[in-house]
């Protein structure tokens, strides 16, 4: 599996190699071309093959990723697919797409973050109805719970990804850093983190070239750095 | 109260309205007002006849337009943007105030002007409000409190997709999404607001400032924790 990076997006294409996805995900956290991830493909199979792989966990290195991750979801996207989904920061969903989280049907719980990162997606009480009934959800009803951000197709994704591009990178990261450890830090520590980030931006040449962007009213060249 | 150039704060029959004022700049934040707007804080907290607090924005154009770029840059270091920054925690000391607070938002509220809405316990729109984070397609990121207080109130998913992309939520998805608590017309918004924010501020000061804190406090907790927390501020009521 490889990533294919263009214009700052990165595109990988899921299968049934969860194995070759760690890998992929390892080395795209090296690859300084990549500002925003777009995951699309075969959720289905990369799901069944997460639950295969004992030593490998794709879902954890998408997770510690510092890139936004956008993923594009059409078809069914169950149990280990899910938890995978869910690692990554905008879900968008294809009318086709169905969501299920059906581990507790089958005498197992989620072990790839299910419970921790369902219940911060959508809260405790449609966490718990998800995960103890394994009921199905169709798109529409996946974008009325929180599961996903969108329904639409896949240029809707596509777009997504390119405005995510656009943006400052180190500021595109730090954003991603801030709002989730916001799930995790007392409000206080949170502004803290915030503070300190929000100032060590002021060293980047992408942040000059932002204002400097901004008051001749043009579009910012970022550079990453 | 007199003597600021960026906004007015008025005490009308028991509520304090603070009202940004660079109309001319769609009120946009900057430092002086960051300072009005500090001292205009402690008034409130001080004040034992202003029981609730309301934040509105001057003009047709918008409740804040974000922070003045402008001013950007002019730090000398980071270190002393840093010690400038926690001098006077000025987010914090909005977050934390003992009263209940509104925000009335027309127009354009983009960044700081978002964060600022964001820091309030209510907010009240008009439906012409427009709703954004802009900061990270500028190089930026939110620095009053938005990366912590938006996933509280919309949860982390929208908080994450709306701060990454910068994209204009309109008023009626913010009622959807509960940022915004209700919505009025235009010509209503401020009347209403403070009708609403004098209504529910008229409940006993002492019980209002003890469930916000309860709340507030409690959300960063163990549940087990949290419910010690409120046995212990609701024996102060008895």
């Amino acid at each position: 599996m490889t990533t294919d990076t263009h214009d700052g997006i990165a595109r990988l294409t899921l299968d049934a190699d969860a194995v070759a996805l760690s890998g992929a995900l390892l080395a795209l956290d090296a690859d300084t071309g990549a500002r925003v991830l777009l995951l699309s493909g075969d959720w289905s199979a990369v799901g069944a093959s997460v639950r295969d792989s004992v030593d490998d966990d794709p879902v954890a290195a998408l997770g510690a990723l510092r890139i936004p991750v956008v993923a594009w979801v059409d078809g069914d996207c169950h149990d280990e697919a899910l938890e995978l989904a869910l690692a990554a920061d905008i879900r968008l969903a294809g009318e086709s797409a169905t969501f299920r989280m059906g581990h507790v049907r089958e005498g197992r719980i989620p072990s790839h973050g299910g419970t921790q990162r369902l219940t911060r997606a959508v809260g405790r009480g449609q966490a718990l109805r998800l995960l103890l009934t394994g009921e199905t959800l169709d798109a529409d009803e996946a974008l009325r719970t929180g599961l996903v951000h969108d329904v639409g197709v896949v240029e809707d994704a596509e777009e997504l990804a390119a405005v995510i591009a656009d943006a400052g990178p180190v500021a595109a990261q730090y954003v991603k850093e801030a709002i989730a450890a916001s799930a995790d830090l007392p409000l206080r520590d949170g502004m803290r983190l915030e503070a300190d980030l929000s100032i060590l931006l002021h060293s980047t040449a992408d942040r000059a070239e932002g204002l400097r962007a901004f008051a001749e009213k043009r579009k910012p060249r970022f550079e990453g750095r | 109260m007199s003597g600021f150039d960026t906004l007015r704060y008025e005490k009308r029959d028991g509520i304090g309205v603070v009202t940004l004022c660079r109309p001319e700049a769609i009120n946009a934040f900057n430092v002086r007002m960051r300072d009005e707007f500090a001292e205009a804080l402690g008034a409130v907290c001080d004040d034992a006849d202003v029981r609730g607090l309301l934040i509105a924005g001057d003009g047709e154009r918008g409740f804040c337009a974000g922070a003045d770029l402008s001013e950007f840059g002019s730090a000398p270091s980071q270190a002393v943007a840093r010690y400038v920054r926690w001098a006077r925690d000025l987010w914090s000391a909005l977050a934390e105030l003992p009263k209940p607070t509104m925000a009335a938002v027309h127009g354009y509220c983009f960044g700081s002007g978002l964060e600022i809405a964001a820091l309030c316990d209510l907010r009240i729109a008009s439906q012409d409000a427009v709703f954004a984070l802009p900061e990270a397609s500028l190089g930026l990121i939110p620095a009053a409190g938005g990366t912590q207080s938006l996933p509280r109130i919309v949860g982390l998913p929208r908080a994450m997709e709306l701060a990454l992309t910068g994209r204009r939520m309109t008023s009626g998805e913010a009622v959807r999404a509960g940022f915004v608590d209700w919505l009025v017309p235009r010509e209503q918004l401020h009347v209403v607001a403070e009708a609403r924010l004098r209504d529910l501020a008229s409940a006993p000061a002492d019980a209002l400032a003890l469930a916000k804190r309860a709340v507030n406090e409690g959300a960063d907790l163990t549940l087990a924790d949290g419910l010690r927390l409120e046995r212990r501020l609701a024996a102060r009521l008895r």
